[in-house]
């Protein structure tokens, strides 16, 4: 399975946020994979809404969606105008679309004439995907989980190893308070103005005792 | 009154703290909140913590900024 590199920068105190230019020369540099994985339509479908996909254009790490999920996000009930559609494309291979059986299925029935109902085929398929990445992924792998459907904390991508989970509205208070965009509230009161009740931050930072909050790490004197 | 619906009132401020534990069968207010938290909702009043250092140092490692601010592109 092939999996993009990020490197991590650790720094003393966790952070390297306070650190000068010759601390961070000094700064362990360590290897960490990362992908961004979306379980859920949600997130998409509610920055569609907002027009502002362009916030998944801030990750650097690959972004990967199952096949099963991307024809919910892609359908005509979610995507009237093709906009979820065009952001695909125009993110070319930065979002990759994990094959699953389940998707594979679903798909041979529609080309066949059939019509399945699809239900909740797509957690299905996160399913057997976050079974293959914890049978075979790599012990350095951090899936950082995009969701906003609180039902993806009971699934079995939730509970993969050094799992970090965030929901939309953590998402968009981080980068915001890490100054990566510059309007968070004014999104965070948009995508609250379509609902009945605020979305909640939701954050489960990924720590295990192997890779314990790796990025925080102090730095030791290997080379990462 | 459904689960959703008393939950509903508890964010509004339409029902007190002990009624809904009373519906809900706690005794204890951390066993309240723990189940407003646990079903997406907020108490009323309350505003949500930051986020964690280890979200931020994560998201600094795997971002970069938008080349400037609001809309950028038609998606």
């Amino acid at each position: 399975m092939a999996v993009a590199r990020s490197l991590i920068r650790s720094g003393p105190g966790g952070s390297d946020a306070t650190a000068g230019p010759d601390e961070r020369r000094q700064m362990a540099r360590r290897s960490v994979d990362v992908a961004v994985i979306l379980p859920d339509a949600s997130p998409v479908i509610t920055l569609a809404r907002l027009g502002r996909l362009d916030l998944f254009e801030t990750f650097i790490a690959p972004i990967r969606i199952v096949d099963q999920v991307e024809y919910e996000i892609t359908k005509p009930a979610n995507d009237p105008d093709g906009k979820i559609s065009a952001w695909l494309a125009r993110m070319a291979n930065r979002v990759s679309i994990v094959e699953t059986l389940v998707g594979f299925g679903f798909r041979t029935k529609l080309e066949r004439g059939e019509a399945p109902k699809g239900g909740n085929l797509g957690e299905i398929a996160v399913d057997e995907y976050a079974t293959q990445l914890a049978l075979a992924a790599s012990p350095t792998f951090v899936p950082l989980v995009l969701f906003e459907d609180p039902d993806v904390l009971e699934t079995r991508i939730a509970r993969l190893p050094r799992v970090h989970l965030l929901n939309t509205a953590a998402w968009i208070r981080a980068l915001a308070d890490e100054g990566i965009i510059t309007d968070g509230q004014t999104l965070l009161n948009d995508i609250n103005a379509g609902r009945k009740s605020p979305m909640i931050p939701i954050e489960r930072p990924g720590r295990t005792r192997r890779v314990q909050s790796k990025w925080l790490r102090k730095p030791s004197n290997d080379a990462g | 009154m459904t689960l959703a619906e008393m939950l509903d009132k508890l964010e509004r401020g339409r029902i007190g703290h002990a009624e809904a534990m009373r519906w809900l069968g706690v005794d204890s207010y951390t066993a309240l909140v723990e189940i407003v938290h646990a079903n997406g909702r907020q108490m009323p009043g309350h505003r949500a913590g930051p986020v964690t250092a280890e979200t931020r140092a994560l998201l600094r490692s795997v971002t970069k900024p938008l080349a400037g601010p609001g809309p950028r592109s038609p998606g």
